[in-house]
This record gives structure tokens, C-alpha cells and sequence, in this order.
């Protein structure tokens, strides 16, 4: 592959990097979550009650 | 796309120019750059990833509007989509300690499961699990372990039943832990115990003071004796219950479990939660700050430094997520001594919350129990919907006399919920 060719090539992946990185830093997922399913909230203990 | 209303959008204090969300269907937690957030707020460009990471978490939602009826049909879904019944089957209403805040006291005493009834449970399950339903039992007294005989009986049957119907049987026990040595436990995991529930009031003098034996004695070494023996055994879920006297010195009761080598592994979870009235509203003299609320301002306080403490000593704490009352799911009954059927362990001594019996059809409970209260604009347009549902029917009775209307828990949530969502990021698994 001629020099310029693979010059062209590296600097699109950079780019691409870059804007990657970009966008990695613009949302971060710090919690994934759970599935919308719903569970029951209260599960008694014989005393008071757990209340979510 | 448009955004969820299902959204709490905290300002990130320590980062200037970024932003936390926190999407409660899915309790997803996403921090972004302001730039980011201003361009979702006002329909701006959005990449691929960002509009895909951000409709994956909850964030953005094809049609709003859809997602808000989508919600008045939580739990018809949920019901539909269930293959399993939770039953928590109260063995016996007698008890070897003596609790001053007890919410059983007004209809506690020697009453045991009968053969009649045992046989109407298992007949019931039994039908469930022909039907291809796995089946989930939390045994529940009075102490439940008094009834030994009787839950290994039904337990030992139902686990047979569901091998030879190819689904599964489990049941985990809510105890007070006094009777539950290693060799009792070891007994009982081939019939399909599957974790423990227990209580520690904070350290021995609080603990003694509020969980006594009946006969006066304190019962924090014997419980502590048998938790260290259950250790690696059996996964074991801890609460403790506490009042403004006494919430700050909970965490010294943490240090002695391990201080006497019992590794906060030894807990699948770790909550504290404050006394509440006993079942018809009555307080104990001992425990007088109790309330019906959980919404005062120490409740808050207390609730949230105990989280804190329970997380900075490496225990695992409850995250919240999407969660209703036992109201909401048709195939889950609280099963009294005698067979009656409830939808909390609080109204069992009150036949006009009774629901049904073993071996008879259930009642519609959908007014006795203000099944929909939650399906109104004001609920359907809050974002902590999915984590309340209407709140606990229990508390709206305690301080109204009746189920009607919601246990709001908006201030609570406002109040708390930024905190509990940060101290998962900066406290959990730090140990």
C-alpha cells in the first residue's frame, strides 16, 4: 500500500479514536440497571416493616 | 425520541459541566457532559451511540405518552409473564422472644398450623406446580422454627412434587435465628432452604433490650453463635429495626460481627429500618418514636447514615428498583396459621382484609385493598413511579384508617434518593 494511502488511513482512525473517546467521556453508563421487571417491595420481617 | 418522565436529573457538584440521570424503570445511572444533556433536551444531534446507550437505559423513549399508559399495565404484564407463586406461610403465631414493638402482638399466641391446613397448602402448591409453576415459600410465624416438624413435612412434600413435575421448589425462612443451629439448617437445605432472614437489633444491650427470649434473657449471643455456625452455609439476609434513641449505635453492632470473624460476606443484604406502630396502630412503651411515617426528617437522617455505614464496612445493602406491593401480584398470597389468605402479613388479624382461603376461590380485593390507587395523573406523571407504585397500604392505614389513597413517597425519594444512588458509586464494593 503506498505511504500516503496508509498516512490517510492512520489519521481516519484517529479520528475516529478521538471521537470515540469524545463521546465516551460525553455519557458515561455508571449503573447498568435492572430489567423494567418489578419485584415485590416488601419482604416482612416479624418486627417492623421494610418498606422499600 | 423523547425523554422518559421516568428521569431524576442530579447536578454532579464535584464536576462542573456534567450531570448525573438516574432512569427509575431500569434504576440506570448515566453521568453526561451538560453539552450532551442540552442537545437530548432540546432534540439537538445525537450520535448513534448516544441515542442507542441512552434508549437502552430509559432515557429516551420512543413516545412518552405511550410509556405513561405503558405503565398502567406494569403489573397486568408482570403477572402474565410469571411462572412462579411466592406463598408466605405463617407455621405458627407462637414465639420464644418477647419483642416490646412486635407488630404480631394483637393477635399473637399459641396458635399452630393444623394437619387440615397443611394438607389445603400442599394441595394448593401442588395444583401450582402441575400447572407448570414454580413455587417460592418464605416460612413465617410467630417464630417459625417452633413449628419444625410441620415445615420440614411440607417442605420435604413439595420438594418431591416439584422433581417429579420438573419445576422448582424453594423456601427461605424468616426467623429469629435462636433455633436455627448449623445441624438444623444442614436438615433443611436438601428439602430447599435457600437463604435465611434474621434480625440483630444493633449492639447486645439494644438488641437484648428490644429482642428478649420470653423469659427475659437476652438472645444476641445465641443468635450471634448461630450465625456464625450458618456462615458460608446458607446466604443470610440481616435487618435490624431502630429508633431515634438508638439508629447511631447500630454500626457498632457491624464492627463486633466482625470483630467475631463473621465476614460481611456472610450477608446476602444488610438493612436497618426504623419501628413502626404494631398492627392495629398501637405503640410499645418501649419503643415510642415509633411512627406512621417515613418521611420525618430523623427517618431520613438515620436511614441513610445506617446505609452509608453498612456500605463502608464492605455489606451489601439493598439498591432500590422497580418494586410494588404483594397488592399488585395474583398469584401471591400471605398464608395465616389457619389458612386464611392475606396480602400483607400486617392484616392478618383482621378478617375484613382477609382475601380468600385455602381450598376456596379468592375474593376480588381490587377496592378492599385500593388496588389502582396509584393509577391516577399525579402518580402516573412521577418520576419515582416505578420504584413506589402507591407506596405501602399498611402506613396509608396506620395514619388515615383505611386504604384510601397512596403512602406517597415523593419527599422521601427527594430526600434521599441522590444520596443512596451516589453512595453505590463511591462506597459499594470498596472493601
Amino acid at each position: 500500500m503506498p505511504l500516503l494511502s496508509v498516512l490517510i488511513l492512520q489519521h481516519h482512525f484517529r479520528e475516529k479514536e478521538v471521537e470515540q473517546m469524545r463521546e465516551d467521556q460525553d455519557l458515561m453508563v455508571l449503573e447498568e440497571g435492572v430489567s423494567c421487571d418489578v419485584e415485590m417491595a416488601c419482604k416482612c420481617t416479624k418486627g417492623p416493616i421494610k418498606v422499600n | 425520541m423523547e425523554l422518559s418522565r421516568y428521569l431524576k436529573v442530579y447536578p454532579c457538584t464535584d464536576k462542573p459541566g456534567r450531570a448525573m440521570l438516574l432512569a427509575t424503570r431500569r434504576c440506570a445511572v448515566l453521568e453526561l457532559s451538560e453539552s450532551l444533556w442540552g442537545r437530548v433536551c432540546n432534540n439537538g444531534e445525537l450520535s448513534e451511540r448516544e441515542q442507542s446507550v441512552l434508549a437502552d437505559k430509559g432515557v429516551l423513549v420512543a413516545d412518552a405518552a405511550a410509556e405513561r399508559k405503558e405503565m398502567l399495565e406494569t403489573f397486568k404484564i408482570a403477572n402474565s409473564r410469571k411462572r412462579s407463586v411466592t406463598m408466605l406461610v405463617t407455621l405458627t403465631l407462637e414465639c420464644n422472644l418477647a419483642c416490646p414493638y412486635c407488630f404480631e402482638d394483637p393477635f399473637r399466641g399459641r396458635f399452630l398450623m393444623s394437619d387440615k391446613t397443611a394438607e389445603l397448602l400442599i394441595t394448593e402448591l401442588t395444583q401450582k406446580m402441575r400447572a407448570g409453576f414454580d413455587v417460592k415459600i418464605d416460612f413465617y410465624g410467630g417464630e417459625a422454627l417452633m413449628a419444625l416438624p410441620r415445615l420440614k413435612d411440607i417442605a420435604g412434600r413439595l420438594e418431591q412434587t416439584a422433581r417429579e413435575n420438573g419445576v422448582k421448589f424453594q423456601f427461605s425462612i424468616i426467623t429469629n435465628a435462636t433455633l436455627l443451629t448449623r445441624k438444623v439448617a444442614e436438615e433443611l437445605l436438601p428439602l430447599g432452604l435457600t437463604s435465611i432472614r434474621t434480625t440483630l437489633d444493633g449492639p447486645p444491650d439494644i438488641h437484648n433490650k428490644q429482642r428478649p427470649f420470653v423469659s427475659g434473657k437476652g438472645s444476641f449471643d445465641t443468635i450471634l453463635n448461630n450465625i456464625k455456625e450458618l456462615s458460608g452455609l446458607i446466604p443470610i439476609e440481616l435487618g435490624g429495626n431502630y429508633t431515634h434513641e438508638n439508629y447511631r449505635r447500630f454500626p457498632e453492632m457491624l464492627d463486633l460481627l466482625i470483630q467475631e470473624g463473621v465476614s460481611p460476606e456472610t450477608f446476602s443484604a444488610v438493612g436497618f429500618f426504623p419501628v413502626f406502630p404494631k398492627a392495629d396502630g398501637s405503640v410499645s412503651g418501649d419503643c415510642n418514636s415509633t411512627c406512621a411515617s417515613s418521611d420525618e426528617p430523623w427517618m431520613i437522617e438515620a436511614g441513610l447514615i445506617l446505609r452509608g455505614e453498612i456500605l463502608r464496612r464492605g455489606f451489601n445493602a439493598p439498591k432500590p428498583g422497580p418494586s410494588g406491593c404483594m397488592v399488585e401480584f395474583d398469584n401471591d398470597f400471605v398464608v395465616g396459621h389457619d389458612g386464611k389468605l392475606f396480602k400483607c402479613t400486617t392484616f392478618m388479624g383482621d378478617d375484613d382484609l382477609c382475601v380468600g382461603e385455602l381450598g376456596s376461590f379468592v375474593a376480588d380485593y381490587s377496592a378492599s385493598h385500593n388496588r389502582d390507587v396509584w393509577k391516577n395523573d399525579e402518580c402516573l406523571d412521577c418520576a419515582y413511579l416505578p420504584l413506589c407504585f402507591g407506596g405501602c397500604r399498611f402506613l396509608r392505614r396506620l395514619r388515615t384508617g383505611a386504604i384510601d389513597g397512596v403512602d406517597c413517597r415523593k419527599a422521601i425519594y427527594d430526600a434521599t434518593l441522590e444520596t443512596i444512588v451516589r453512595q453505590d458509586l463511591e462506597l459499594r464494593d470498596r472493601a
